[in-house]
């Protein structure tokens, strides 16, 4: 990334003449991350189920959700929508409501 | 063989219902009955966040009472449509679609938790009827074919 680092007060501030303090900009950071909602796998629920949750979830046409869905079906897990921590409690919510296995977790960087 | 399908005025009719078919659909609120039960309640309210114990506490908390609550309207719904079958069918509003779809699902999460269903037990062609985690398969089966008629609408 370049940063202007003279005048981005963000990264670094003079605590006296001739030092330069680099600030932490880490914990904004992992504020910030996004989270990821998985659907996993399960032996019972059908795969047009799968895909018409998913398509009426989060508006994904029929192809996306039976692409998310197979990768559920043969990989075990499909990350499905990355995003804010608050609309991922809300998809997991209601993928839970249609009886999908499901989870989020922070992003790994 | 039942039929799902559209019938206008924001209904939908579930048609070609012989005696089988009506024996199992009425099985449903029996089976629905074990929701709660251990080693089956698990697969309904589920952990969201399961790296972070106090989020995921909180949002159980949170949570675990609206499933409660949208299971148990799905199941009250499904009993009342099942008590207006008629010479084989039943027209249901379209409000009721999701209500039915949550209802055969959820039978057959709670068939494949007590059976420990897996997929291999549904690809079997060998059936022995006098082995009941077979017939819980069929059944699994069956009402599978409904909610997939269902997802079509």
């Amino acid at each position: 990334m370049n940063r202007n680092w003279k005048q981005d007060p963000a990264v670094w501030s003079a605590t006296e003449p001739g030092v330069i303090r680099f600030e932490d900009t880490e914990t904004q950071d992992q504020l910030d991350l996004p989270w990821n909602v998985i659907v996993h796998n399960d032996p019972i629920n059908l795969m047009s189920y799968v895909t018409m949750v998913l398509q009426r979830i989060f508006g994904y046409p029929r192809v996306k959700a039976e692409t998310l869905m197979m990768e559920v079906h043969h990989l075990g897990r499909s990350v499905v929508w990355s995003g804010g921590r608050e609309h991922a409690e809300h998809y997991v919510h209601q993928l839970h409501g249609y009886q999908l296995l499901a989870t989020m977790e922070k992003l790994e960087l | 063989m039942f039929i799902v399908e559209h019938i206008g005025g924001e209904s939908v009719g579930i048609g070609g219902i012989d005696e089988w078919t009506e024996a199992l659909l009425m099985e449903i609120p029996r089976i629905l009955a074990h929701r709660n039960d251990p080693g089956v309640r698990g697969r309904f309210f589920q952990d969201a966040v399961p790296s972070e114990a106090d989020a995921n506490a909180e949002f159980r908390a949170a949570m675990d009472p609206e499933l409660e609550h949208l299971f148990a309207s799905a199941e009250k719904i499904l009993i009342k449509d099942l008590a207006r079958i008629e010479d084989g069918f039943v027209a249901i509003p379209d409000t009721h679609v999701r209500a039915w779809m949550d209802a055969l699902n959820q039978a057959r999460l709670i068939l494949g938790e007590w059976y420990t269903i897996e997929e291999e037990d549904l690809r079997a062609s060998a059936f022995d009827p006098g082995d009941e985690r077979d017939v819980a398969a069929l059944k699994v089966h069956f009402f599978g074919a409904m909610l997939h008629q269902f997802t079509q609408l």
